[in-house]
């Protein structure tokens, strides 16, 4: 039975896949053999001129329709595309430890599956990738490049990511300005909890540094509709605060409030014009994939 | 009637509080859970009290009932039929005599005493039917209860200590047989009930039977008693008789120790203090075997005070020593040594060596004959292929020889492979006679051999310092023994089987020049046993308790020293039955009898055995049968619950 490329992009399929390279790969190409043909093509080269042929130049080059039709040896010139730095900005706190009962991954696994499968992309397309990751401190930082190898030290580093310690937001982006020396894409991964006030404010800072900002937010289903069924004492990763309840008695509650949260974080992204995607770990990473090609294409 | 046959598992019904608290526990514990944020999570009252799902009480229902089952189970509870009345309104009453007709009774005037008790118990007792056991160390009468007391009352009369120890332990088991197990039993026990006696194993009677305890009245004077005899030979015509006397009385005494037989009589005073052991040596005359006693004077126990024994001149053991060449120094060397070792007194053997010395002319069968042991030391080599013959002819019978190796050790060797008397096989010389910087040490003794037990202990610590400067070599065989074996493993004294009999060959010749053990302590102990190890010297003289003898085709019944069948048999009382102590019939003796398990009331009938099948259920076969179908019935349960709450979005991993 043939498999549908969604399948592909399925975490409860990716998920399986250890080796973050080859998840990136499984992923990427699933979801672009599943895209039109012509969506894509020119990619990294853009047509600029004709000239005369010169011989001995690669044959490969001349433009036989124009030979055709006036009977003239012209090659085709092309421009390289500049290439463009994206920089992956992944929160590794304690809170992305979460994995619920209808999750195939933790929040932590979900971001760093989305991450790996951006910077495949984006090496494929000839892009400079960067990483930065943190909890408290900045615990994981790759210079960006688009030299051999430079994948591999990217995955390698989502490799050794575990989940742990509070996410200082805020010093990540200070250090994080720092580092930018170009223009280019910023992918923000985050469950954004608790910082939905100060994070939109600051993630426009990096807009005023002429990059585009594309958010998104890693959450559990659970996080969404509270669902446990039977008296729970919640304990909160980041600060081990405790409180028990009755997810029956406090759900109603509980999703207003998250609705609140996530309207409040909606119209915080608009107002600094970052664009904002929420996704569920259970969500194929379809979403952020295309979510990514759509801001590529129009930086390009 | 319910009983228990391990009452104190019950105890442990006590955990059946723990599946109910645990089911409480269970409803209301909140399971703590890691959440991202709590930040929009507010505090909340738990449900007070969560349905009861019928579900929830069976589970519980049946893991009491599982735990209730095994612990039940665990405790065997078994069913007996109680005591009922004979006919309405009455019940049978049965008493039953256990009387202790021990050595030990015959002490003063208990005997008489007891009889009195025992009378005097029959003429007053209420019960409708009386009954008797009389035991020493075996049950000497058993008569079941009847209406009628006169026969007790005449065997009562005739009846008179034995000489045996008591043993009350079976005389119980026949008196609680005879009960009718649906009549009030009563047993009234006579006795002096002497520790050494009732200290022993003893079977259990019914809770509810009337234990009487009738003790004699003690006698207070002193009694001294004899506790052993040994004689030991003491030069050719004599020995040494040791008569051990016990002081068995609270003050000191001086006591004349007496030594009769049919010819003459010897008399000595002994000084006794209180409770002490002690000695008085005789020296006798023994030139023919002679029936013997000690004795002393009539105290208040006059069974102790005589010991029955016999006094023989000790086996004599020829010992032949083939001497062919008075010119080898080796074969003059080791008999010189073994003839010492053999001729010396010893206190501790009944027995006496007499070596003679055989010239090459003189080995032949006819005087081999007249041999008890055989030595050829440093002679084999001379041995012609006739004399080869004899020797395994002489072996044959069931006779010892013990060969020692000299400068021609390999011929000597392979004629024993050759010979077939040998299975191992002869490698050579392990050793250098002018280097005796590293002697060699025997490892290990044969621990199935008499060697083993002479050189137990400090004793083998010479043997084991023994230097050994050269050896013969061989590979040993499955068939030969070693009694000796070097640190090396290699054997150095090998035991050979040659038909009935026995020969001895070690790997080195007992000289200077091969070793030094000519020159240590433990020479002498070694060739005296190894000698011995072929010839019994014991089976000449039985010893005997009183009691021993009832296993015998011919029991005695009476200390006494007596000659049947070659042997010398000396038959005395257990010297056990002259201790004065007594346990306590107060609290120790009743706590005893009733801590065992019960069996009276479960017979069906006086006769049979305890342990029969009788009116009891047993009930531990049909709770662990309810244990299982409990244990079934909640796995089913558990399945089915844990099941319908995976379907409800399941409980998240536990932190």
């Amino acid at each position: 039975m043939a498999v549908a490329y969604k399948d592909f992009l399925d975490p409860a399929h990716l998920t399986r896949i250890e080796n973050y390279s080859l998840m990136a790969k499984t992923a990427v190409e699933g979801f672009l053999s599943g895209m039109h043909r012509s969506v894509f093509h020119g990619f990294g080269t853009e047509f600029l001129q004709y000239r005369n042929y010169v011989p001995g130049e690669d044959l490969k080059y001349l433009d036989w329709k124009v030979y055709a039709k006036r009977d003239e040896l012209v090659t085709k010139v092309y421009q390289e595309e500049t290439s463009m730095n994206c920089y992956f900005v992944v929160d590794a706190s304690a809170s992305h430890h979460y994995q619920g009962e209808r999750a195939a991954c933790t929040k932590l696994r979900y971001a760093c599956m989305i991450a790996a499968s951006l910077a495949y992309l984006a090496t494929r397309q000839g892009d400079n990738i960067s990483l930065f990751a943190y909890q408290d401190t900045i615990v994981e930082a790759l210079e960006p490049g688009h030299r051999t190898g430079q994948l591999h030290r990217f995955l390698q580093a989502l490799t050794r990511l575990q989940p742990e310690g509070q996410a200082n937001h805020e010093r990540l982006l200070k250090s994080m300005t720092h580092h930018m020396r170009s223009r280019g894409l910023v992918v923000y991964l985050s469950d954004m909890l608790e910082a939905e006030e100060t994070l939109p404010r600051m993630l426009q800072n990096l807009r005023f540094q002429h990059c585009d900002v594309l958010a998104l937010q890693i959450l559990d289903p659970d996080e969404r509709d509270l669902p446990h069924g039977y008296p729970v004492r919640y304990i909160d990763s980041e600060t081990e605060k405790e409180v028990v309840a009755s997810a029956d008695a406090v759900r109603g509650e509980y999703e207003k409030s998250m609705d609140q949260f996530m309207d409040d974080l909606k119209n915080g992204y608009r107002r600094a014009q970052v664009d904002y995607k929420p996704l569920i770990t259970t969500d194929h990473l379809g979403h952020a994939l295309s979510q990514y090609l759509h801001h590529r294409e129009s930086l390009a | 009637m319910l009983n228990f046959g391990n009452s104190l598992f019950l105890f442990a019904l006590a955990g059946l509080a723990v599946p109910i608290l645990l089911h409480l526990i269970n409803r209301e514990l909140a399971v703590s859970l890691k959440f991202p944020s709590i930040r929009f999570i507010d505090r909340s009252q738990l449900p007070r009290r969560e349905k009861r799902k019928l579900r929830d009480l069976l589970l519980l229902a049946l893991r009491l009932l599982l735990f209730a089952a095994t612990v039940l189970a665990f405790a065997k509870p078994v069913w007996v039929t109680p005591l009922t009345t004979v006919a309405e309104g009455t019940t049978l009453e049965q008493t039953i005599y256990l009387v202790d007709a021990s050595s030990s009774m015959a002490r003063g005037n208990q005997w008489q005493a007891a009889k009195s008790a025992l009378r005097n118990d029959l003429a007053n007792t209420d019960a409708a039917e009386v009954g008797l056991v009389a035991y020493a160390d075996r049950v000497l009468i058993q008569m079941s209860p009847s209406t009628d007391p006169d026969p007790i009352e005449n065997f009562i009369q005739e009846l008179q200590p034995s000489y045996s120890a008591g043993n009350p332990g079976t005389a119980i088991e026949t008196a609680v047989r005879l009960f009718n197990p649906e009549a009030k039993s009563r047993l009234v026990i006579v006795s002096d009930f002497q520790e050494t006696d009732w200290q022993r194993d003893l079977p259990g009677v019914a809770e509810d039977m009337d234990l009487v305890f009738l003790r004699p009245e003690e006698s207070e004077a002193p009694n001294i008693g004899i506790a052993n005899v040994n004689t030991v030979p003491v030069g050719k015509n004599q020995a040494r008789v040791l008569v051990m006397v016990r002081n068995h009385s609270t003050e000191a005494q001086t006591v004349p120790v007496t030594l009769n037989s049919e010819s003459d009589s010897q008399e000595k005073l002994l000084n006794l203090s209180a409770g002490q052991l002690g000695n008085v040596t005789f020296t006798v005359d023994v030139e023919e075997p002679r029936a013997m006693s000690a004795n002393l004077p009539a105290d208040s126990y006059n069974r102790d005070n005589s010991w029955h024994f016999w006094i023989a001149p000790p086996p004599v053991v020829r010992v032949y020593a083939f001497l062919p060449n008075l010119d080898e120094p080796q074969a003059v060397n080791a008999f010189y040594f073994f003839q010492t070792a053999l001729e010396v007194e010893s206190d501790s053997d009944w027995v006496r060596f007499e070596v003679t010395a055989l010239n090459r002319g003189f080995f032949e069968r006819s005087l081999l004959e007249e041999a008890d042991v055989l030595v050829i030391p440093a002679a084999g080599a001379f041995l012609r292929d006739g004399q080869w013959d004899d020797l395994k002819a002489y072996l044959d019978q069931g006779r010892t020889a013990i060969m020692l190796p000299g400068e021609s050790f390999p011929r000597q060797f392979r004629s024993l492979e050759r010979s077939g008397m040998m299975a191992s096989r002869f490698l050579g010389l392990a050793g250098n006679t002018n280097e005796r910087q590293t002697p060699y040490h025997f490892g290990s003794i044969n621990p199935s051999s008499r060697l083993s037990q002479t050189f137990a202990d400090a004793a083998s610590k010479d043997l084991f310092l023994v230097n050994v400067y050269k050896y013969v070599r061989l590979q040993k065989s499955d068939l030969d023994t070693t009694l000796i074996a070097f640190e090396n493993g290699e054997p150095a004294l090998i035991s050979l089987a040659v038909g009935q009999g026995t020969l001895y060959a070690s790997t080195f010749a007992f000289d200077t020049s091969w070793t030094d053990l000519p020159l240590r302590n433990s020479f002498l102990p070694l060739v005296r046993e190894l000698v011995q190890e072929g010839f019994n010297t014991d089976r000449l003289r039985r010893q005997f308790f009183i009691e021993e003898t009832q296993s015998l085709p011919e029991p005695v019944v009476e200390p006494s020293a007596f000659e049947l069948d070659g042997q010398f048999w000396e038959v005395n009382m257990n010297p056990s039955e002259s201790i004065a102590g007594t346990v306590d019939t107060d609290q120790w003796l009743p706590a005893l009898l009733s801590q065992k398990p019960l069996y009276a009331n479960a017979v069906p009938g006086a006769g049979t055995l305890p342990g029969d099948s009788g009116p009891k259920t047993e009930f531990w076969p049909w709770l662990l049968m309810i244990a299982l179908i409990c244990i079934l019935l909640e796995s089913l349960l558990t399945g089915i619950k844990d099941t319908a709450q995976s379907s409800s979005l399941g409980r998240p991993n536990p932190v």
